[in-house]
């Protein structure tokens, strides 16, 4: 039987580092050179067929503009199981950022057992640059990446590779064993079920 | 805590906001009385379940819970009297009539009959639509609501900025509005409507008919429950009728770890009443007999205060604002009120006073109902004004 995962990623970076560039052409393969935040939409849907029997609706959740006051709410980071960290590699000062925002996500969401959420760091803009970029390996190591990529999401580079490589670490995650989630809270009618029948789907297939 | 039917639960279904956040049943009611605390059985299944009720109890109770809902030419008759007077006419017994008027009416035992039934039949139109009992507690806190609130505003463009206060407003003297606020950083964030806290309101701009009421709070952590059961993950609304004559009658809500507002053994405990003097004169003596702290006299096997705070609030419930620009839109603060109806009729009313043609709070679509064009993908900017 094929079993259907469904995983909600967050998007953090500083203004203007192409956050929603690359969710756009990640999920609907657009890249403009003048686009304003997404209006009245929570998240992006990107449906992959991971392998022969898993499906896995990947939800993108754009911060909606609230980046430039540094503070995200808890009810943003709820329930996400994987991050991508975004920084322009033309502008040091949103390189400087990505700490403060790994540790609002730590701050604000774990994994069941505790653990931070897997975080990619993102490179963005890598086409603005010719010479060759400083490693981020060990600066991943240090500071609780699990990866980086240089990417572009004008000339789509590395975008697909940085989104596997995150799913694969949240996959990892969810093969080893961990507690369920408090079976006694309850969320209010609307359509807020459709999306919780999914979570309860995917764990219940994988169980 | 927030009722189960009540104006803030349809609201956050009818706009989906509710799709933020996740909630916990109130899993039990308790009262305290005779230095005991009891659960109070209140539906049916409570009603049978119980053990502290006798069998005949339990077919009075189960009668006049049926019976009430109904408007009866023999309830009107005691329009005007005390609700007590038309519980004790009816035969129920001390017993009944303290579950009946402290914690399923949770009126006082002067409420006229009409008003402590109209809370009654409320109480029983909220049970089991989730649950065991009629209250909802979001999890993580009431916080959250704001939050969700906000993180909708956000979706459809709004934006907002925690940790910057307002330190002043710039009000254009000729057409008496405000054009403008500067923050606490110094920053000028023009605006065509301003909503700010009462709390914010200069004492001159304040109607003030009758003397400002205040509100008594404690907050407590403590080491366990009030009334412990093999599950420890009761979350409980405790009704504590008022220990002495002229003492006010105080709601107690005791939080369980799992509702994420309290680490793994210990419970989070918020008492509320109508102050009558400060909060410690008002809470202390009940956190006393309640609960072993330093000043308690004997060694019960009560639970231990770990940390307690006390605490007095203006009830919100009641200020009128006068002589303001006319863009500038006063809420008020919290009441002592149990739901939360007072707060969501002043936000639709403000918000019918800015955006007449509006519809207040639509329902938002789902995402994955929207269907992606790249040409119209920068659809409209829903701008709003309003300020967190």
């Amino acid at each position: 039987m094929q079993q259907e995962l469904l995983f909600k990623v967050l998007v953090i970076g500083d203004l203007g580092v192409g956050k929603t560039s690359i969710i756009k052409r990640y999920v609907h393969q657009i890249f403009s050179q003048h686009y304003r935040a997404t209006i009245g939409v929570d998240f992006a849907l990107k449906v992959l067929q991971w392998d022969h029997d898993t499906v896995i609706r990947l939800q993108l959740w754009d911060i909606a503009g609230q980046e430039r006051y540094g503070n995200m709410t808890r009810v943003y980071y709820r329930e996400a199981v994987g991050a991508l960290v975004v920084f322009d590699v033309s502008r040091a000062s949103t390189f400087d950022a990505v700490l403060k925002w790994k540790d609002d996500l730590d701050s604000k969401v774990t994994l069941n057992n505790g653990r931070p959420v897997p975080a990619v760091l993102l490179a963005n803009k890598s086409d603005q640059l010719g010479s060759q970029q400083p490693k981020l390996d060990s600066f991943c190591r240090d500071n609780g990446f699990v990866s980086w990529f240089e990417t572009s999401a004008k000339e789509n580079t590395n975008i697909e590779e940085a989104a596997r490589c995150l799913i694969k670490h949240i996959l990892d995650i969810e093969e080893s064993p961990m507690s369920e989630r408090d079976p006694g809270s309850l969320t209010l009618s609307g359509y807020a079920n459709a999306t919780k029948d999914h979570l309860k789907c995917s764990s219940c297939s994988k169980w | 805590m927030m009722y189960s039917r009540g104006s803030l639960v349809d609201l956050l279904i009818k706009s989906n906001v509710s799709r933020y956040a996740e909630f916990k049943n109130v899993s039990r009611i308790l009262t305290y009385r005779h230095d005991n605390v009891e659960q109070v059985p209140c539906s049916r299944a409570d009603v049978f379940a119980s053990r502290q009720l006798s069998v005949v109890e339990k077919r009075k109770l189960m009668r006049f819970l049926t019976s009430c809902v109904e408007d009866t030419e023999e309830q009107q008759a005691y329009n005007g009297r005390p609700y007590l007077e038309f519980l004790r006419d009816q035969q129920l017994g001390d017993n009944l009539q303290h579950f009946l008027v402290h914690s399923i009416a949770m009126v006082t035992e002067d409420t006229p009959t009409e008003a402590g039934l109209a809370s009654t039949r409320h109480f029983l139109r909220c049970l089991g639509r989730y649950g065991n009992t009629p209250f909802l507690f979001p999890v993580y806190g009431l916080g959250e609501i704001p939050q969700c609130f906000c993180r909708m505003c956000a979706v459809f463009g709004g934006i907002y900025c925690l940790r910057h206060s307002v330190h002043c407003v710039i009000v254009d003297q000729e057409s008496n509005r405000c054009k403008a606020v500067i923050d606490i950083r110094g920053q000028r964030i023009s605006c065509s409507h301003f909503v700010v806290e009462d709390g914010y309101v200069a004492a001159e701009r304040k109607k003030v008919a009758t003397p400002t009421r205040f509100i008594s709070r404690a907050v407590l952590i403590t080491d366990g429950s009030v009334l412990p059961t093999d599950s420890e993950q009761q979350v409980s609304m405790v009704t504590l009728p008022p220990i002495a004559a002229g003492s006010p009658s105080v709601k107690m809500v005791e939080l369980c770890p799992s509702t994420m507002t309290c680490p793994p053994g210990t419970y989070l405990v918020h008492l509320t009443c109508q102050s009558t003097g400060s909060a410690y004169q008002d809470l202390s003596p009940l956190v006393t007999r309640m609960f072993h702290t330093p000043e308690s006299h004997d060694q019960g096997k009560r639970p231990s205060v770990l940390w307690c705070l006390y605490f007095n609030m203006v009830d919100g419930s009641a200020v009128d604002c006068h002589n303001l620009p006319s863009n500038v839109h006063v809420c008020s603060g919290p009441d002592g009120e149990l739901g939360h109806e007072h707060a969501i009729t002043q936000a639709e009313s403000i918000f019918r006073k800015i955006l007449p043609q509006e519809e207040f709070c639509p329902p938002a679509p789902n995402p994955e109902d929207i269907i992606y064009d790249a040409d119209t993908a920068e659809g409209d900017v829903l701008s709003r004004q309003t300020e967190e």
